[in-house]
């Protein structure tokens, strides 16, 4: 997984992350206990299932631009799988 | 009729309500070469186009094409014509007024497990735009066959949401 962050103003930030280290059992839980936290119902289990399916995804679609960011400010950040 | 670069950016100046002062501050350049860009005299530097665009709220494909984000009209395809489910992405794009922008490309198969999951959207995304709609009600959409357009929002703030599915 990478994380981009370009700025106009600011040093440029190029993240690479190994996908097992993002998208695991351990952040299912940690994502599950922060959404309950604000108030969202997602259970462990639930996170567990939707990572399953993401990881899946990324094996079959490496590269996919999941979410782009464009401030007006001129910031740019993209999350790509 | 066909625009030009110079007229395509003091058309985008315009809408954006800039003079030509302040978008050569913004610029770092002289208000004579905006003025330039914009009677075709000169045109601006291919490096700064993504700076230019950025503050124009624009892409840079527009700013040099003048195409604009087109995006396909709802059309039901029939059976035999219809991909699966799980091979669609689902597009959220999100313009605010501020001139922020969001693109999200979804894989419907990830949004069939968030459904299945009882997640709602906003939860994701913590966006309130897309509070009201229902994503349940648009994967149904989806499974008898509708692409394309199928969501426009535009709040009274100016923020428009869309979302299509291909």
């Amino acid at each position: 997984m990478k994380i981009i962050f370009d700025s106009s103003s600011h040093k440029n930030i190029r993240i690479t992350l190994p996908t097992g280290l993002i998208l695991n059992r351990f952040t299912a839980l940690i994502a599950a206990k922060n959404a309950q936290k604000n108030g969202a119902t997602l259970t462990y289990e639930q996170a567990c299932g939707f990572i399953s399916v993401l990881k899946d995804f990324k094996r079959m679609n490496s590269g996919w631009k999941l979410i782009e960011v464009e401030s007006a400010d001129g910031h740019h950040v993209e999350i790509i799988l | 009729m066909d625009m030009t670069l110079g007229k395509r950016i003091a058309q985008y100046r315009k809408e954006k309500g800039l003079t030509q002062e302040a978008l050569a501050q913004a610029m770092n350049v002289s208000a004579q070469a905006v003025s330039k860009w914009e009677n075709d005299q000169t045109c601006p530097d291919i490096t700064s186009l993504p700076q230019l665009s950025r503050i124009l709220g624009v892409t840079v494909d527009e700013l040099l094409s003048g195409k604009t984000e087109n995006l396909p009209a709802v059309t039901m395809q029939p059976i035999e014509n219809r991909k699966a489910v799980e091979e669609m992405i689902l597009r959220i794009i999100v313009d605010s007024a501020d001139g922020d922008k969001v693109r999200v490309n979804l894989p419907m198969a990830l949004v069939k497990v968030a459904i299945e999951l009882g997640m709602e959207m906003p939860q994701v995304s913590g966006n309130n735009s897309l509070k009201n709609i229902d994503f349940k009600q648009i994967f149904d959409l989806v499974s008898h066959g509708a692409i394309g357009n199928l969501v426009e929002v535009e709040s009274a703030d100016g923020d428009t949401v869309r979302i299509f599915v291909e």
